[in-house]
């Protein structure tokens, strides 16, 4: 087997299947389909029920350019997820972990201006407030990772726990960018508990999405020996 | 000269793999013959037996096969083929459940190595196995890629999510801990 001759075995197997196919385009290609989710949302949210009613008195920059800035770091981990699943292109352990600080960052930075800005009597921080923003942000992130996830799987990740866990935070951050623009709690205690919790949430959910492909992987393989 | 050689090599298998994803399964042919006798010689060396290689090799092509459009045009063969392979070997293991064995290299399975003539003298094939095999093989895995698969340092890093210097380092001290097995084993 070793002369280099290929053996009937493989020959069989994709003489079946020699159809032409057309090469993966770049991980941020791929996930512009995923920035088509958060881009829906943020129309849905326009046209149903508006941005947030202190919208006005945080000012252009921490309403709409904070919530851009993580719809835009959620997108770039999410192309990090998709890249990091292309065999061959797997990226250092200190760059996923510096992604997932960055991703830190910027979600503790844009709660931070949030609480700063806003008025002292718009901060409430309640149980069923933070329950709702927490619903609200899995019902936008859930789909989003899905997408990711689907996309990564499709890519054959040699991590997938890594690409999950990208993808998950990555979703989460798109999510937390459009749920920005709603929620009207500006709370720094609400935010960090409710909507940082969301993002860790779906971080963790795409970690468990990651372990589930390998162990389907894994069962698919025990099966066919 | 020898990047040179490399660097038309790599050209090829790339020329290769683009026709392959286009349906042509003479490329397809050719790269396996290119491709399945080092493959063969790392996976020998991961796995320490030689008919788990032969199957890992298999399921790796079938593998490559599924995953070919993942193979982007432009960009080298080797760290793709290796990643699935390596990534295949870890299914395996995973799927078997069993743990590794740190049994000494047999003589048939060892990789075959382009190592130049006059490496060759310094010490014999089974002396080298046995010194991989005392310094296990998690900790010879850059020394495999680079020295045996002929896979630059960025490339290492590529298939195994480490960066380049560590790579490098890595490397450098596999090399350095055989070095001192070698010394030992000689004393």
């Amino acid at each position: 087997m070793t002369s280099g001759t290929l053996p009937p075995e493989i020959r069989r197997h994709i003489g079946h299947d020699l159809e032409p196919v057309r090469p993966l385009p770049p991980p941020w290609v791929r996930a512009l389909v995923v920035l088509a989710w958060a881009v829906a949302g943020l129309l849905v949210i326009l046209a149903v029920g508006g941005v947030r009613a202190d919208a006005g008195e945080l000012g252009m920059l921490v309403a709409w350019g904070a919530a851009m800035v993580e719809i835009l770091a959620g997108f770039a981990l999410i192309a990090l997820a998709l890249r990091e699943a292309v065999p061959g292109a797997a990226l250092p352990r200190r760059t996923l972990i510096g992604a997932l600080l960055a991703a830190a960052l910027v979600a503790g930075a844009v709660a931070l201006l949030t609480w700063m800005r806003a008025a002292p009597a718009a901060s409430a921080c309640r149980f069923d407030a933070g329950m709702s923003c927490l619903a609200m942000e899995f019902a936008l992130g859930v789909p989003a990772l899905a997408m990711t996830v689907l996309l990564a799987v499709r890519a054959l990740p040699v991590r997938p726990r890594w690409a999950g866990v990208l993808g998950g935070v990555g979703s989460g951050l798109l999510a937390d960018g459009l749920q920005h623009l709603l929620c009207p709690v500006s709370d720094l205690a609400h935010v960090l508990v409710w909507h940082v919790g969301a993002i860790v949430g779906l971080g963790c959910a795409g970690w468990v999405a990651g372990w589930g492909v390998e162990r389907w992987r894994a069962r698919r393989l025990r099966s066919r020996a | 000269m020898y990047d040179e050689e490399r660097r038309r090599g790599d050209e090829a298998l790339a020329g290769l793999m683009e026709a392959y994803q286009g349906g042509d399964v003479t490329a397809f042919e050719t790269l396996y013959s290119a491709l399945a006798p080092p493959l063969k010689g790392y996976l020998r060396a991961l796995t320490r037996d030689a008919t788990l290689a032969d199957d890992v090799l298999q399921d790796t092509f079938l593998q490559m096969h599924r995953a070919r459009h993942t193979f982007r045009p432009g960009h080298a063969v080797k760290p793709w083929a290796y990643a699935i392979a390596r990534n295949v070997f870890l299914m395996h293991r995973r799927a078997r459940g069993r743990r590794e064995r740190r049994e000494v290299l047999a003589d048939s399975t060892l990789p075959e190595s382009p190592v130049r003539p006059a490496d060759g003298e310094i010490v014999d094939r089974d002396t080298l196995g046995r010194a991989v095999a005392m310094v296990g093989r998690e900790r010879c895995e850059e020394l495999l890629l680079h020295h045996v698969a002929g896979l630059s340092f960025r490339e290492i890093a590529g298939v195994l999510g480490i960066s380049e210097g560590a790579a490098k380092v890595r490397a450098h001290r596999a090399m350095a801990e055989l070095k001192r097995v070698l010394r030992g084993d000689r004393s």
